[in-house]
């Protein structure tokens, strides 16, 4: 018996590829933003302290404490607690907060265009599960 | 806020969502559910969920 080989329909849709080419045009424009590029100014100077590393690697060791369930002294939350707001209080990450207001306000903008001309609630239900500290 | 460039880039995504098939059997659906009164009960408890993550985050 012959055994033909199966063709597998084409992954991309032409209308996915339509969504996909509009959200690629919208994403190339957002990125072209003052807001944006502020915004990824600030978070490249976050990311790259060596200070702010140190203390989000320390925030992530009490995070999964609390997440095993392992704080019956409630140390970790404390001591999580105070390492937020050492990391708050430090000039990059003040510096940073503005920019992120602002281009949060843009995305939300967008967000209002996009859902309204859509018919349905944009980002709600593009949200990914899970959650994160600037992940 | 938006310049005039970035708002036909966003309404032109939407409007392109709007028309595909995804989301006209989603709307279509969300009609049928919001005709059926159990449903429509389970569909207004959901946006309450979605509302109040919004707020959350």
């Amino acid at each position: 018996m012959d055994v033909q080989p199966v063709i597998s329909p084409p992954i991309t849709q032409p209308q996915t590829a339509e969504v996909l080419g509009t959200a690629r045009a919208l994403g190339e424009r957002l990125s072209q933003t003052p807001e944006y590029r502020a915004f990824m100014g600030a978070l490249k100077a976050v990311n790259s302290d060596l200070t702010a590393k140190k203390l989000y690697a320390e925030m992530r060791a009490h995070q999964n404490a609390l997440q095993r369930g392992c704080d019956a002294d409630g140390q970790h939350a404390a001591e999580l607690n105070r390492l937020e707001l050492e990391m708050e209080d430090l000039p990059l990450v003040k510096e940073y907060r503005q920019p992120e207001k602002e281009v949060s306000l843009l995305f939300r903008a967008v967000d209002e265009v996009i859902s309204k001309a859509a018919g349905i609630p944009f980002a709600p239900n593009a949200k990914r599960s899970g959650c994160g500290y600037g992940g | 806020m938006l310049t005039e460039e970035l708002h036909t880039a966003a309404r032109t995504l939407g409007e392109t969502l709007h028309t595909s098939d995804v989301v006209q059997k989603y709307l279509s659906a969300l009609a049928d559910c919001k005709a059926d009164p159990e449903a429509a009960a389970l569909e207004a408890a959901q946006g309450i969920i979605v509302d109040q993550k919004e707020k959350l985050h």
